[in-house]
């Protein structure tokens, strides 16, 4: 009998830590940062990753035409909640980003 | 020169999340590929020009915006247009005909005002030469940092707009550029970036720190000094309330040899638990002077941006939960200088440019600061202190020292500046704890301003009374430079009306 509670003990730290895990963000950026504005994305796994690539896609308008600076991506109290009771079918991701705002040398005046 | 790209109406908010509104336009100005900087100055300016003058006659109100780094509501224009600077951010180098006679402009560098401090830090470098102070951080526009009076710790030094010899400021009416009466630029340079010249000593004064409320600022002619560096000292420390009143007293020297090496200081901050400040470590960072040694490696830029979560989630912890909140602020100091530099450790040295700290947005903070005369630092510590942690306390609390700043707004209006700064998550507990210190401070009737671009509490009445003779003097220049209420107007936001600043 002790090995099924072993069992189910080991399933729910192993959910905790899913849950928990989930809420650490990470960020990626130009090493010497020129950024400018921001703007969320939030994009949706649905099926885990199965279901239709269209809703897994963002995209950026960049009529300047100089790139993203940064990104973080990141999930919410609320968003892993909701991934939690749809199994995972449901999964919603934040993508905070700025655009570069351009880098000269120095010129002459 | 390309045209500015309308984004439309939209919610915009702060760099850190303070503060937002629902603006009709957000307007990002593009820079002009002009080659030489004279040129970029009057293409631009024209561009501010014709825009303001659109503004007007729309009737729409116009705030300019830089890194919308400040959390107090200057930058918010409900239903105005919000007019973004940050990609004109190019640097120059001046030449001798480009200044007045008999002044040496080998130190000076004209600066767009969407420059953020590091690219000036990293502009000034190639150039062989150094800010002397800066803010804590380096991702503010630097015109948007000298608006708001921002200072680092720098002991011999006023705030960063006290580097600004020349501005280059467009209002409704046309292009100004403003110096003191004693002539910075010649004339014919002034002449070829579009500006007409003006030189007043009060509005020169009243755009250092110009809360925004001096018409358009759109270039600044900065004066560096030849580059150097710093040797850094950062390290957790015990220290008592002996330290607090040696600090007060100016002996620099004294605290430093304590704690860092026996010589004078370039820099020295102090930050404390409030809940326990001399029974738990502080965070002491000290800076010394040193010759610039081009065989130094620059530092590899430090780990930021993640960890949003766990700085919110300390926030709301804090502002719930009154069991163990010294342990917790102490976690997140101890979190906050992981890396130590102590005097035994190999020399940690670098240009000021390298030496002030990348930002990123990690979280929703809090930010309020009292500036006081360091000699009421001593009297003022314990009932300051006390009524922190009595309005529920919930951020360190800093110390920071400096000169008088430049600027008739400036807040470090003492010759000698204690600048206490309360930073840290933002919850209201943060908040109720920033109200019970000016409450305090108050009753204990020690003068002190505040900082603008920092969440203030302040109104008219109490910015004229923090002011004395400079907030007239303020006005004054401010109608002198928009002599047409017309003008003026274009600027207006509530939060400024409500200051008393328009």
């Amino acid at each position: 009998m002790w090995i099924y509670y072993a069992l189910i003990l080991a399933l729910a730290l192993a959910l905790v830590g899913q849950l928990l895990s989930a809420g650490g963000d990470v960020f990626l950026g130009l090493e010497n940062a020129r950024p400018i504005g921001g703007d969320r994305c939030v994009i949706t796994i649905i099926g885990w990753g199965f279901a239709s690539r269209a809703a897994r896609t963002g995209s950026v308008s960049d009529p300047l035409g100089r790139g993203i600076n940064d990104m973080r991506f990141s999930m919410s109290f609320g968003q892993i909640m909701l991934s939690l009771v749809t199994l995972g079918i449901v999964r919603r991701v934040n993508v905070d980003y700025r655009m570069f705002a351009g880098d000269s040398p120095v010129g002459d005046a | 020169m390309p045209l500015p790209l309308h984004r439309g109406p939209q919610l915009w908010t702060n760099y850190h999340g303070t503060e937002s509104a629902q603006v009709a336009d957000l307007i990002e100005l593009d820079n002009s590929d002009a080659a030489h900087g004279r040129d970029v100055l009057r293409d631009v300016a024209s561009e501010v020009l014709a825009l303001l003058r659109k503004a007007r006659q729309a009737g729409k109100h116009v705030r300019p915006l830089g890194a919308g780094w400040s959390p107090s509501p200057i930058t918010i224009v409900p239903d105005g247009w919000l007019v973004e600077t940050r990609r004109i951010n190019r640097c120059f180098r001046l030449n001798a005909e480009d200044v007045a006679t008999g002044r040496d402009g080998s130190c000076l560098m004209l600066v767009q005002a969407g420059a953020t401090v590091d690219e000036v830090n990293d502009s000034a470098e190639e150039l062989d030469l150094s800010l002397r102070t800066g803010g804590a951080s380096n991702g503010q526009t630097f015109a948007g940092a000298a608006a708001t009076g921002t200072h680092g710790s720098v002991l011999n030094a006023g705030g960063i707009q006290d580097h600004i010899r020349a501005l280059q400021v467009v209002t409704p009416s046309g292009i100004f550029w403003v110096e003191p009466e004693q002539p910075v630029m010649d004339a014919s340079f002034v002449a070829a970036t579009g500006s007409t010249i003006m030189r007043d000593d009060d509005v020169f004064a009243a755009c250092l720190v110009s809360v925004g409320v001096m018409g358009f600022i759109t270039a600044v002619v900065i004066e560096c000094t030849t580059i150097y560096m710093v040797r850094n000292i950062q390290k957790r420390a015990r220290i008592a309330r002996s330290h607090i009143a040696q600090l007060s007293a100016d002996d620099f020297r004294g605290f430093s040899s304590e704690f860092g090496l026996n010589e004078d200081p370039h820099f020295l901050q102090v930050i404390l638990n409030p809940f326990a400040p001399f029974n738990k470590d502080a965070l002491l960072r000290l800076l010394y002077l040193r010759d610039f040694d081009p065989s130094i490696p620059p530092p590899p830029r430090p780990l930021v941006g993640a960890g949003y979560d766990a700085l919110t989630l300390l926030g709301k912890a804090m502002a719930r939960v009154d069991v163990l909140r010294a342990e917790i602020l102490q976690l997140a100091m101890r979190a906050g200088y992981a890396t130590q530099r102590d005097i035994t450790d190999p020399e940690a040295i670098a240009t000021w440019g390298y030496t002030t700290e990348p930002h990123n947005p990690i979280a929703n903070l809090f930010n309020g600061s009292v500036t006081l005369a360091r000699g009421d630092l001593d009297r003022a510590f314990d009932p300051l202190i006390e009524a922190f942690v009595s309005g529920g306390g919930g951020t360190v609390v800093t110390l920071r020292f400096m000169k008088r700043a430049a600027g008739l707004l400036a807040p470090a209006r003492f010759a000698d500046n204690v600048v206490i700064d309360f930073d840290g998550p933002r919850s209201d507990v943060s908040h109720r704890g920033y109200r019970a210190v000016i409450a305090k401070l108050d009753a204990e009737g020690i003068a002190f301003t505040r900082h603008w671009g920092k969440t203030n509490d302040l109104d008219a009445s109490r910015v004229a009374r923090d002011y004395g003779d400079s907030y007239p003097r303020f006005r004054a220049a401010q109608r002198r430079l928009m002599p047409d209420p017309g003008d003026l107007d274009v600027f207006y936001s509530d939060a400024l009306a409500h200051l008393g600043l328009i």
